[in-house]
């Protein structure tokens, strides 16, 4: 009895001004070849986050590390997230802390 | 996309109704256009410890997303400002954080008067304290624990 674990990507979006990438992923469990249970996971990609210590008030940017990501999403990053947009998003979310 | 036609009458008992992964939504605000469940992967932002015990769940029903988890810091110092990312979708573009979602305590070991605020267009819950003020990692508590159950428009 072989047990499998596959993910396979079945929804990306593209959110708002920001281009904020929403990824839905199926985790499909098999036995042998049978699908015996799958499981949607969601994740979502921005540019960046920002975050402030409260200490010293120093705010850091911190990039989102796409390396890992396959080839499709590198492919709708590379397209949407142009200068301008991170710039944009950057100092939006900066503006809040 | 062709439509069924359900009689005026109502429908009888359904023992399933599908839904694409992709939503198609639509602007008839008495049409019900989503329903997904699944799981997300909390993390803390910004925080240089390493997240433990991290889970997430959600249900998503047209355009209200309920998204429960569990997440713990570790024994390192950080005074950033405790931020929870990795919420299954992005929160609705609004004029003020918070006003459109936010997290209700269920059970924490760390600060006991923490509030969590949706912040728009971000898919994260910031952490303040009972009169609004930022809470930082440090403040939460060195190997503490909350679970909390966030609900969100999108």
């Amino acid at each position: 009895m072989a047990i499998t674990k596959e993910t396979k990507i079945v929804a990306i979006e593209i959110v708002g001004d920001y281009k904020i990438i929403q990824i839905a992923e199926d985790i499909i469990y098999k036995e042998d070849g049978v699908i015996t249970n799958t499981i949607r996971h969601r994740r979502v990609l921005h540019p960046c986050l920002v975050s402030k210590n409260t200490d010293t008030n120093e705010v850091t940017t911190e990039w989102t590390n796409t390396s890992s990501e396959v080839q499709e999403i590198k492919d709708i990053i590379d397209l949407k997230w142009t200068d301008e947009v991170k710039s944009t998003y950057e100092t939006y979310l900066k503006n809040k802390v | 996309m062709s439509k069924t036609t359900i009689p005026t009458g109502g429908i009888g008992i359904l023992t399933q109704l599908a839904f694409n992964a992709t939503q198609s939504a639509s602007t008839n605000a008495n049409t019900l256009d989503d329903y997904e469940e699944g799981t997300w992967t909390p993390t803390f932002s910004g925080y240089s410890g390493t997240d433990q015990n991290a889970t997430g769940y959600y249900t998503k029903v047209g355009n209200l997303v309920t998204a429960g988890c569990r997440i713990g810091t570790d024994g390192t110092s950080d005074a950033s400002v405790a931020t929870i990312a990795g919420l299954p979708f992005t929160v609705r573009a609004s004029t003020e954080d918070g006003a459109i979602g936010g997290g209700l305590v269920t059970y924490t070991t760390g600060l006991a008067a923490q509030r969590w605020y949706a912040i728009n267009n971000t898919a994260t819950v910031k952490c303040a304290d009972g009169t609004g003020n930022d809470v930082n990692y440090n403040d939460f508590g060195a190997n503490k624990t909350v679970m909390l159950i966030i609900t969100y428009f999108v």
